[in-house]
């Protein structure tokens, strides 16, 4: 179990990289720091790596601390975003580099990175130079060379962010399984959100230096903690559109009143907010009726190929809606261009962030 | 390959600049092919006569003998390996500290050795006097090769440590996380990643101290340690030149001979600079 207290980090010029970061990760789970640049994930892996000294707080493997020690007392393995391999050193021995650091003989070390070049399927590379591979190939050797010594944590630093969007793909599959097969905790840095959902357990969002949310993947898609993670969360990203409370239970939308179908945890009467809908959670239709009271100006159609993606204004929020019906895209399209209005449906899922700050209030 | 690739236009200019390049390397050829006769050639035949002196006295034909060049050559030797060696150790070291490490006053070393790198040394030469008389190793070896240093140390130095500033950051800490100190790290990777810089520094270091000439005559009174550059000093002075040309010629190619099989040697390691491994290495 890997537990991070308090943990803060300034780095020269008073820039806070980290406050008050606490974390705690089970074993053998898939965890990911997800942010934005300098939201402070690639600091925390560091931190956690040993390569960066944090400032203040500690940061303790299996209840043993060792804020303190070296990289090489760690027994962990990095994998980093350059792949960082050894241009001058055959593939082989690269991978088996990490055993020679300990003193393992030579023959046993050759052997185990064979094995474990044949899992990843890059055996008939070995005799290579990095500089003859290819980016995945570079990135699957850089992948062996960390789990070659058989570490009790794996740190992946923007590992796929390198490779273009189809060997993403397989990449991904390439560490989840070995992850699962080697039930090591991983701690993935990332700061794609498809990344981290299709990878991680348990996903942290971070922000300012501070954890947004630490939560399932499930849990960050659905319930939002605040704004920020709403908006950080799922492509196409959450529709979001400024609403008054009149009371309990009724929002004014755009002149229109309507009735709040979301549990709210606080009374909010007089307040602005921020309504946050998914685009496949609402709907619209060519003819007003009860349930669609929006009107909406339709600006652009996308045809995404399972379905359409409508951009449309409401008031002076602009929103993304999914279509499924995609035999009228030429319809839609023609509305489009005339700056056409259809009529829009919130649905019966939606967040509501109270403004300012943009604390979630829905009781899910 | 290159050739085929360009158009018919850029070969013809190219064809042009060749023939101009031709035109501008005669005369040096032509100093080649004198220099090259005035040695090995006497009353036209070949021979080595001219090159008697490296192995012991020679005698010349107005009866004066000239000494052997060996002490002389074993100097130079031990002279430019000295330098060359510990320059090399010392401005990686340096460089690497400058590079890597943060400390207290990292940005003034920096600047200074840019700034000293820009001042002509010659101008420093009386003050070296001085300072090596202070020291106590005035007119010796050694502290002609602590002055050659100085000299050569803020430029290489300067020249190292861009090298390591282009190493990625992320192939160090890899090594720290694959089980190295620093120091192994450094030995067993990085070293390999500065390799163009080290012989480049190697190799100007190398010239510098075989041909140096200036250190030895004002520091070293009297030719007590003659190297090769004062050896053949001695023999040319100004009111009379008492070795033939045909003996200097010679002289001057024995004093080349080791520059070019350095650079044989060195040739091939300057021109690959392999650091990285394809994409997103910066």
């Amino acid at each position: 179990m890997i537990e991070i207290n308090n943990l803060r980090k300034v780095f020269d010029r008073n820039v806070v990289a980290l406050e008050k970061f606490n974390l705690k990760i089970e074993d053998g789970q898939f965890i990911a720091l997800l942010g934005p640049s300098g939201c402070g994930k690639s600091t925390t892996l560091n931190c956690l790596a040993g390569l960066l000294d944090p400032t203040e707080g500690t940061i303790l493997f299996d209840g043993k601390d060792v804020t303190k020690a070296a990289p090489k007392d760690r027994n962990i393995g990095m994998v980093f975003q350059s792949y960082a391999l050894y241009p001058h050193l055959t593939v082989l021995d690269n991978i088996a580099f990490p055993l020679k650091q300990k003193g393992v003989p030579k023959h046993v070390r050759y052997t185990k990175a064979r094995d474990v070049a044949n899992k990843l399927q890059i055996h008939h590379l070995l005799d290579r130079k990095p500089a003859q591979l290819s980016g995945g190939q570079q990135q699957r050797v850089a992948l062996c060379r960390a789990i070659v010594k058989e570490p009790k944590i794996l740190l992946l630093d923007e590992p796929m962010s390198n490779l273009d969007a189809r060997l993403k793909i397989e990449i991904r599959e390439v560490i989840k399984s070995i992850q699962q097969d080697l039930g090591v905790t991983a701690i993935l840095v990332t700061h794609d959100q498809e990344e981290a959902m299709a990878l991680a357990d348990k996903i942290a969002i971070l922000d300012g230096g501070e954890i947004q949310q630490y939560n399932t993947p499930d849990m960050l898609y659905e319930c939002p903690n605040n704004l920020f993670v709403a908006n950080f969360m799922g492509n196409p990203p959450m529709n979001f559109m400024h609403a008054t409370m009149l009371d309990r239970t009724r929002f004014s939308l755009g002149g229109t009143s309507l009735e709040c179908v979301m549990k709210l945890d606080s009374d909010l009467t007089g307040k602005q907010v921020k309504l946050g809908i998914r685009s496949h959670l609402m709907s619209f239709v060519f003819e007003k009726d009860e349930a669609h009271p929006l009107s909406m100006q339709v600006r652009i159609v996308e045809n995404l190929g399972k379905d359409l993606l409508v951009y449309g204004t409401v008031g002076n929020d602009s929103l993304r809606v999914s279509y499924p019906d995609k035999s009228r895209f030429a319809e839609l399209a023609a509305l489009a261009k005339q700056k056409g209005t259809v009529y829009l449906g919130l649905g019966s899922r939606y967040n509501v962030f109270e403004m300012p700050g943009g604390r979630n209030c829905v009781l899910f | 390959m290159a050739y085929q690739n360009l158009t018919h236009s850029e070969r013809k200019k190219q064809n042009i600049a060749i023939a101009v390049m031709f035109v501008f390397i005669m005369p040096i050829v032509f100093m080649f092919i004198i220099f090259f006769s005035l040695a090995f050639i006497k009353d036209g035949s070949l021979t080595l006569e001219n090159f008697s002196f490296v192995w012991g006295e020679m005698k010349l034909r107005d009866q004066t003998t000239i000494k052997s060049m060996l002490p002389a050559l074993k100097n130079s030797m031990i002279f430019t390996f000295g330098v060359t060696s510990s320059e090399v150790v010392i401005s990686m070291l340096a460089g690497y500290a400058l590079s890597r490490l943060r400390f207290f006053g990292r940005k003034t070393i920096q600047t200074s050795l840019l700034v000293l790198r820009m001042f002509p040394t010659l101008l420093l030469l009386i003050a070296v006097l001085y300072v090596l008389m202070a020291l106590h190793i005035v007119n010796t070896l050694k502290g002609v090769v602590l002055v050659a240093l100085a000299f050569r140390l803020p430029g290489s130095t300067f020249i190292i440590k861009n090298f390591f500033d282009a190493i990625p950051r992320d192939i160090e800490n890899s090594t720290l996380v694959d089980g190295c100190t620093r120091f192994s790290g450094f030995r067993q990777v990085i070293i390999y990643l500065v390799k163009p810089g080290i012989v480049s520094i190697a190799v100007f270091s190398f010239l510098s101290a075989w041909s140096n000439f200036i250190l030895f005559n004002t520091l070293l009174f009297g030719n007590k340690t003659p190297v090769v550059a004062t050896y053949i000093r001695a023999l040319t002075r100004n009111e009379q030149m008492i070795a033939p040309y045909s003996v200097i010629a010679a002289m001057g190619i024995v004093y080349m001979i080791p520059v070019i099989i350095f650079f044989v040697i060195t040739q091939k390691q300057l021109m690959e600079g392999n650091i990285g491994g394809g994409k997103g290495t910066a």
